[in-house]
This record gives C-alpha cells, structure tokens and sequence, in this order.
C-alpha cells in the first residue's frame, strides 16, 4: 500500500500546513497587535533641552488645537514680581492690565502669594503652544516654563507632524510608563 | 574589459548616490535649524528683543583689550582678582589660576563639591565657597580651614573678608550670614529677593558691604552689623541705565579707589558701569557683544545651569568678565574719553 502512507502525508501536510497557516494568522495578528501595542507604549514628547520655542509646534500639530501645551516647573520657578514670562518686555505698567501682558491669547495666570511672590499657571484651554512666554522665561529668568506634548490631547500619530517641522529635533519617543520629559533641579531633561 | 551591462550598472550605482547625497545635503541645507522659516503665527506671537539689544555706541567707553583668556573650565561660574593681578576662575568643582596676562600658573585647587564663590586676599589665601561651607586655602594652595556646612540646601554665591567679619551669601536662606574671623557663626541678616542663584556682595574701604537684591533690582548698603543704610537702583527693560529683567544686577565689582561699580545683567546679558552714588556712567559692553548666537543664551539650558556673567577688577581699573558658556575671560579697558562728559563721572 505504497500510496496509503502517501495519503497520511498528505492529510498530515494539510493538517499540519492549516495548523501552520492558523499559527502564522495567530502569530501575525498577536505580532500586529503587539506591534501595534508596542507602538502605543511609545509617544511623543519635547526634549526641553532641545525645544528653543520656535512656534511650530502651534501651527503643524495635526489637530485643530496643538495637542502641545506650555508647563511651569515650580522647582524652578522664580515666582518673580517681575516675571519676564508674564509681562512683555516693555510693559507699560506692572499690573495685570492685557496690554502689559506677554501671553497674547491671556492663557497665563498670576496669583499673588506673598510678598513678593507670585505663582503662574497655565491655563491649558487657552495655550496656544506659541512658545512666547518660553522664550520670555529663558531670556530672563529662569527657564521654568517649557513646552510638553499633552497625552490627554496628543492622538500619537505614527509620524508626529510637528516631529517633521521641528528645527531641532526636540521630538523624540519616550514609554508611556515615563510620558513627560520634565525639567527640574533634580530631573535635567 | 568592463561590459556594456556593467558599466550600465555602475553608472545606475553612481547616479542613485548622487541623488542621496544630493538629498542629504539638500536636507541639511533646508533644515530650518533656528527656527527662522516662520511659524505662521501673528506679529503678536512674536518675541523680540532685537530694539532692547541695541546699544547705543556713544554709550560705550570700553573695549577689549587683549585676546581673550581660555580658562580651561567646561563653564565658568566666578572670577576674582588677587595680588599682583592674578586671576582666579572657579568652574565646576576645580579653581584655576592665571597671571595678569592670562598665562595660566600650575595651582589648580579641586574639592569633592561644586565651588561656588571665590575671593581672594591681598596675602594671597583664598576662601572658597564650596556649595555649602567655606575654605580657606593658603597662597600655595595648602588648605588651612574648613568652616561648618550651612545646612542642606545652602548655596555660597559670593564672601567678603574684612579684618573681624566674614560674610557669606547664602542663595539657600536667601540671607548673608556673619562669621567671626576664626569662622565662628555670628548670624545672619536680611530677607533677600532673589528669584535666581545670583547674590553678590563686596566690600568698601568706608567699612560698608555692598549686596545686590536682584529681585527688586538694587545695589543695597549695610553697616557690618547687617543694618541697611541705603540703596540704589530700578527696574527697566527699555531705559539703558537701569536694570533688566527680574533679577539684576546678578554681579558686579569696583573700580580702583571704590571710584565706581561695574555690574553684569542677565536677559539682556550687558555689563555697565555706575558711580559709587548709583548713576550711570555707560557701558563696558552692550549686550550685542554677546549675540544669541554666540551660544550664550541660544541654548535652552542657559540660566539653567547658572550661565551669567562674572565680573571682577584689576588693579589697573580693566574689567575682567566671566563668560560662562565659552568659559573665557574677556578682559575690557577703558576707551580714552577724557573730553567725554561722561568720563567725568568716574
Ligand atoms: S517645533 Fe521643536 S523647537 Fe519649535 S516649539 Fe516645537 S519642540 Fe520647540
Ligand atoms: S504665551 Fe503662548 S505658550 Fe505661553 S501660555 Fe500663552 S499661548 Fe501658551
Ligand atoms: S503626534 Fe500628532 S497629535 Fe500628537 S503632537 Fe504630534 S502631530 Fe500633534
């Protein structure tokens, strides 16, 4: 019966090349998918210690609104009367008047808390990412106010536009276990 | 002999890394490294201190006078004249040593810390500060004391000797502290304003210590005793004779007899010159001689890692400035302006 084991082998080789195609699809997809979960572990960000607030990163994210958004580290922070990033360089008066302010969509607030220390938040719904009050706070201070990609907002395209646009290759990849590349007395970005 | 084929190949080979090449150069030559193609935003998004940078040229009575001085550090944090005009420069953890020419001499001195603050006597011992607590070495750079920590956190930016008190300036308490001569703690005075690590202090022969109160722009004058007697200085970015930013003057020095002060700022990174009653002279250099692209504040990390200027005087009134990102002295001497209105001043 010469061709009986053929017929086995033959039922073998389907057998095994369906278990085969069946392991290939499981692996490709569980490959795809970690591929893909691995690209998702990864996103974008702003090296600070690259970023010299260009402006970009306002006008080439993908979205509408930057996913990108101004951050103050108040390790860092001055908490200056006179902060350079609050006021334009040539303010008429040091009050909170718009026209004395750097920020021009106002996104910056100050609150006095003692004497002579103010605190200054972003106000995120309002940051344009134009990098101006960045620039402001290196130029004269102390360097607290810097640029991060916010994941809340950022949609983690395969080729962030601003990647491409940015000057100084600040973009880079970090792992989503470590989003945000903070500046900080004792975190040097 | 080569084949029609093969030399096809080799002229396809040839002609794909031309283009690639021709792309990375291409790439390199188009990559927009300063950001200057636009971003499309509005004037008002704008951010520019070119006006504020100008100088205005009759303004300035100094120049550089000599080549400029490698200090040999990776940046440079102080500078401080000693006998027969000897320089001193503290960067990173190692002081270094220069004649008056800018011949560097074989003392090095390196601690385990950060040297933050240097000042050095007419004997030649210099006290150092190390981030926290000073040190005495003696001219040959023998170390002969070392005075207690402050406490964590503490940052000596700047001491003065007098013949009974030594005093420290300490960024950490934001206060200058007083130690008697054998490098007992007394005490400590004022409630300084000083929103970044910049805190200097000096000495009148009239008995009196100078400190900047950088916060609220002011060379202040105290008896030793730590009372304030009085002070100069305000805030402007626009007006030229007055300090800029939110934390200047972040050092200065005096001129030869106390005829005078020469202060650094940072932002609009200028040196100048006041009498010793607070009116300005003019400059010893605007802050075009120290152009963005110079390094100094195109970097992000600037002010980061403490990069303004340092200032100290020789015995012969030339200003010796500490440019930090390049490390170097640039050494200044004054223009001969003798029908100037302005040399009248000091
Ligand atoms: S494009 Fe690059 S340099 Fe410009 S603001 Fe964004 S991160 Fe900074
Ligand atoms: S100046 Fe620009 S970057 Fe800064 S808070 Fe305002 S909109 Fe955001
Ligand atoms: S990855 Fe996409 S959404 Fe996120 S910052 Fe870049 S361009 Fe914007």
């Amino acid at each position: 019966m010469p061709n009986q084991d053929n017929a086995l082998d033959r039922r073998d080789l389907i057998k095994k090349g369906l278990h085969g195609l069946a392991l290939l699809v499981t692996g490709g997809v569980s490959g795809f998918l970690a591929e893909r979960s691995q690209a998702n572990s990864y996103h974008w960000q702003i090296d600070p210690s690259k970023c010299i607030a260009c402006g970009n990163c306002a006008t080439y994210c993908v979205l509408e609104e930057s996913a990108v958004k101004c951050v103050n580290t108040y390790a860092m922070c001055g908490y200056c009367n006179l902060c350079t990033a609050f006021f334009e360089p040539a303010p008429k008066s040091l009050n909170t008047g718009a026209e004395n302010q750097l920020c021009p969509t106002g996104a910056i607030l100050r609150t006095f808390i003692e004497e002579p220390y103010y605190e200054y938040k972003i106000d995120e719904s309002l940051c344009i990412a134009c990098g101006k009050c960045v620039k402001g706070c290196k130029e004269f201070g102390n360097g607290s106010l810097y640029l991060q990609v916010r994941h809340d907002r950022c949609v983690n395209c395969n080729q962030c536009a601003i990647a491409v646009a940015c000057p100084t290759q600040a973009l880079t990849r970090v792992h989503r276990d470590q989003p945000y590349l903070l500046k900080g007395m004792d975190n040097k970005a | 002999m080569k084949s029609t084929k093969q030399k096809n190949n080799q002229w396809v080979i040839g002609l794909v890394i031309a283009v690639a090449l021709g792309g990375v150069v291409l790439s390199i030559v188009s990559t927009d490294r300063f950001g200057e193609k636009g971003n499309g935003l509005g004037p008002e998004y704008q951010y520019d201190l070119s006006e504020l940078r100008k100088t205005d040229p009759a303004m300035i009575l100094y120049k550089e006078a000599s080549p400029r001085i490698n200090t040999g550090h990776s940046w440079g944090r102080a500078i401080a004249v000693g006998p027969e005009d000897q320089i001193y420069t503290l960067g990173g953890q190692q002081l270094h040593v220069f004649d008056s020419t800018g011949k560097r001499l074989p003392l090095t001195i390196e601690r385990d810390k950060e040297l933050t603050a240097v000042t050095v006597l007419k004997d030649g011992s210099i006290y150092l500060g190390v981030t926290d607590h000073i040190e005495i070495f003696d001219a040959s750079g023998q170390l002969k004391s070392q005075w207690e920590s402050i406490g964590s956190g503490a940052e000596i930016t700047s001491i003065v000797v007098t013949p009974d008190i030594v005093f420290a300036a300490d960024f950490g308490s934001r206060s200058v502290i007083r130690y008697d001569a054998s490098g007992q703690k007394l005490d400590s005075f004022g409630d300084f304003n000083l929103p970044s690590n910049y805190f200097d202090l000096a000495y009148t022969s009239d008995g009196q210590l100078l400190a900047a109160n950088t916060g609220e722009h002011r060379i202040e004058t105290y008896d030793l005793k730590g009372n304030l007697m009085s002070w100069w200085g305000e805030f402007s970015n626009q007006e030229p004779d007055k300090f800029c930013g939110c934390c200047n003057p972040i050092s200065f020095a005096l001129l030869p007899g106390q005829s005078g002060i020469v202060t650094c700022e940072k932002g609009l990174t200028r040196v100048k010159v006041y009498d010793k009653e607070g009116r300005f002279v003019g400059f010893v250099a605007g802050a075009e001689s120290f152009d963005q692209r110079d390094g100094l504040t195109a970097t992000p990390e600037y002010c980061y890692n403490r990069m303004g200027l340092d200032v100290a005087v020789d015995s012969q009134g030339r200003v010796l400035v500490l440019e930090p990102v390049m490390a170097e002295i640039r050494v200044y001497q004054r223009i001969n302006t003798d029908n100037s209105s302005r040399s009248q001043g000091i």
